[in-house]
């Protein structure tokens, strides 16, 4: 695998080595690498500390400006423009560009240089605007046709009327920007070659967006989230037949089936919503290896046909199970979260997150969940292949206790079980716990029971 | 160091370094530089490829660092931990730095030439000039109005 010297051995080597380096230590070897290893070097710095270099020496002098990618974070106008004036590189690898504040000016100025950026072949794009700055992004920035990565941030696109697609964008992440529904449809789809879509808390004039690619789309990871409360949520439709990895929050979804998703991250979607949708998509995820998912999974309407729905449905691919449990939980969903784990035969990791405890809900009585989860302790259902089991925000109340026994009687194969609990324990405490828990002859098990500094 | 290889399937390819050390190198490994992957397919890969440019301990180096590359692939600490090993070997030894990172660009690899570039350029940000001048032995050869000129200009940067 790695080298074998045949003759000498490495400790020799390594003090022929230092022998070498003290002979020639006072002679400066760095500025006499060749320009393009220099120039690389400064493109991995920020504007500012790559034109800091130019004071080293003559042979550091002018060597910023050939580099190809500027970075100029939190940058006055002026310096930018001043900067570009003396660039001599003549094609742009990145280009990013972030204001600390909004003048008047902008608008011009963030033409001219995405002019510059466009006659200069810009690879990878990120214009950030100032925060809540809602001006046009200037027509310039379509002119840039060999984008790869565009990344913009505040402020508002609209498409010009002619517009035929960047043709080589991969990679399109819009952050708090506004953009018409349709536009963006039209985006998606002139783009041939787009693979990773982000909308990270757009605004769209309408409430429904329709996200449609066609059969031969490479699109494979979308993230979309909203700032939205449950009751304002949009509608979101989603086709997508490549897709494999989704993020979504902020959402009421519709979705085709994603015969390639294998990573689904649904946390705060669908609130309220009636048992057809509810299905639909858990239809449409079935195939996925890594879930995580919120209280849509188990609201009230739909927690009761959770049972009787997991023999129809399997995630008979699922590994990876993170459960994040907002809402004041209580006995139903036990049970849900119960069948949830029954329909998922090859799981190997799952991640409880508990926010607000199992207890907080008076109603529930101790005994009826005993008797229930008696119930339910049927010997065929245990799994053999569940090897981590976490869980956040535990109480240690009498139902956590209760489902956490549970789990730990069905899941023979546990190598590691981490407990991470609200507030700071003392060690007798954790001690009590495991005690409670019969921890103790769990031999081939590592325990871990933490707390959390800032919960 | 020890090369006892559980995937025994994998070809091995040997290489000379300049002052004649042979290694034998897996060809996984060995491919990640592209000088060394363009030599084999244009099929001079029968026999003991020549680095007539790259020593034995810097080849060593070299080799050792591609190797953590590939595990720290998924390991965001071994990352870091990588990534800090730079600012050591630029304080202690500019000299290695400097022939490590003409090796690599040499052997064309891609992921150590980002790593290597990402070491002295996080040992530039946040230094001072001078200190910068003192550590890497560069010579100051500008008058002193000629470094009055440079500072008034890109007074921003120096701010």
């Amino acid at each position: 695998m790695y080298p074998t010297p045949k003759k000498k051995k490495i400790s020799e080597i390594t003090q022929t080595q230092t022998q070498q380096t003290q002979v020639v230590c006072e002679e400066d070897r760095i500025s006499n690498l060749p320009d393009e290893i220099l120039v690389h070097i400064l493109s991995f710095l920020r504007m500012k500390d790559a034109v800091r270099t130019s004071i080293l020496s003559n042979r550091w002098r002018y060597l910023w400006t050939w580099n190809p990618s500027l970075d100029f974070s939190c940058c006055k106008p002026k310096v930018i423009d001043r900067c570009l004036d003396l660039h001599k590189a003549p094609k742009l690898r990145s280009f990013e560009v972030s204001y600390c504040n909004t003048s008047t000016a902008e608008a011009d100025a963030s033409n001219r240089w995405l002019r510059y950026s466009a006659t200069h072949r810009v690879e990878k794009l990120l214009f950030s605007h100032s925060y809540g700055y809602c001006g046009d992004y200037p027509a310039s920035l379509f002119e840039c046709q060999s984008l790869m990565q565009l990344t913009l941030i505040y402020g508002k696109l609209s498409l010009p009327v002619n517009f035929c697609g960047f043709k080589s964008l991969v990679t399109l992440c819009l952050e708090q920007v506004f953009i018409k529904g349709e536009e963006l449809c039209t985006l998606i789809s002139t783009c041939d070659q787009l693979e990773n879509l982000r909308l990270i808390n757009c605004s769209f004039a309408e409430k429904q967006l329709k996200i449609s690619a066609t059969n031969s789309s490479l699109l494979r990871h979308v993230k979309i989230t909203s700032y939205e409360y449950p009751r304002s949520f949009g509608r979101l439709e989603i086709n997508a037949p490549s897709l494999s990895s989704f993020t979504c929050s902020g959402w009421k979804l519709s979705l085709s089936d994603f015969p390639h998703l294998y990573k689904a991250d649904l946390r705060f979607i669908n609130w309220n919503e009636d048992l057809n949708c509810w299905r639909r998509i858990l239809s449409a995820i079935t195939c996925v290896r890594t879930l995580s998912a919120g209280d849509w999974l188990f609201q009230p309407k739909c927690r009761k046909h959770l049972p009787v729905l997991s023999h129809h449905f399997e995630f008979k691919y699922l590994k990876e199970l993170n459960v994040h449990i907002n809402d004041q939980a209580s006995k139903d969903y036990l049970a849900s979260f119960i069948s949830l784990l029954r329909a998922c035969p090859a799981l190997e990791t799952v991640c409880l997150h508990l926010r607000s405890g199992l207890e907080r809900d008076r109603c529930i009585r101790y005994d009826r969940v005993m008797s229930w989860l008696r119930q339910i302790r049927d010997p065929v259902f245990s799994h053999d292949r569940l090897t981590k089991l976490k869980v956040v925000g535990f109480r240690s109340t009498k139902i956590e206790l209760l489902v956490l026994k549970f789990l730990l009687e069905k899941t023979i194969a546990l190598e590691s079980l981490i407990l991470i609990l609200p507030r700071r324990i003392f060690k007798s405490k954790s001690e009590l716990l495991k005690n409670e828990l019969n921890l103790h002859k769990m031999n081939s098990t590592s325990i871990e029971i933490l707390h959390m500094l800032r919960y | 160091m020890a090369s006892t290889s559980n995937s025994t399937s994998s070809k091995i390819i040997t290489l000379r370094s300049s002052d004649g050390e042979v290694f034998e190198v897996e060809e996984s490994v060995a491919l990640e530089s592209n000088l060394i992957r363009r030599m084999m397919e244009d099929d001079c890969a029968n026999n003991i490829i020549p680095l007539p440019n790259v020593t034995a301990p810097i080849f060593y180096l070299v080799i050792e660092h591609c190797k953590k590359h590939a595990e720290m692939k998924d390991n965001k600490e071994k990352k870091k931990e990588l990534r800090s090993q730079g600012e050591e070997l630029l304080k202690s030894d500019p000299h290695t730095y400097s022939n490590l990172m003409e090796a690599v660009n040499y052997l064309d690899i891609k992921s150590l030439m980002d790593l290597t570039a990402q070491w002295l350029a996080d040992f530039l940000k946040g230094k001072s000039p001078r200190l910068i001048r003192e550590l890497l032995k560069i010579k100051n050869d500008f008058t002193p109005e000629e470094e009055a000129e440079i500072l008034e200009r890109n007074r921003w940067a120096f701010d």
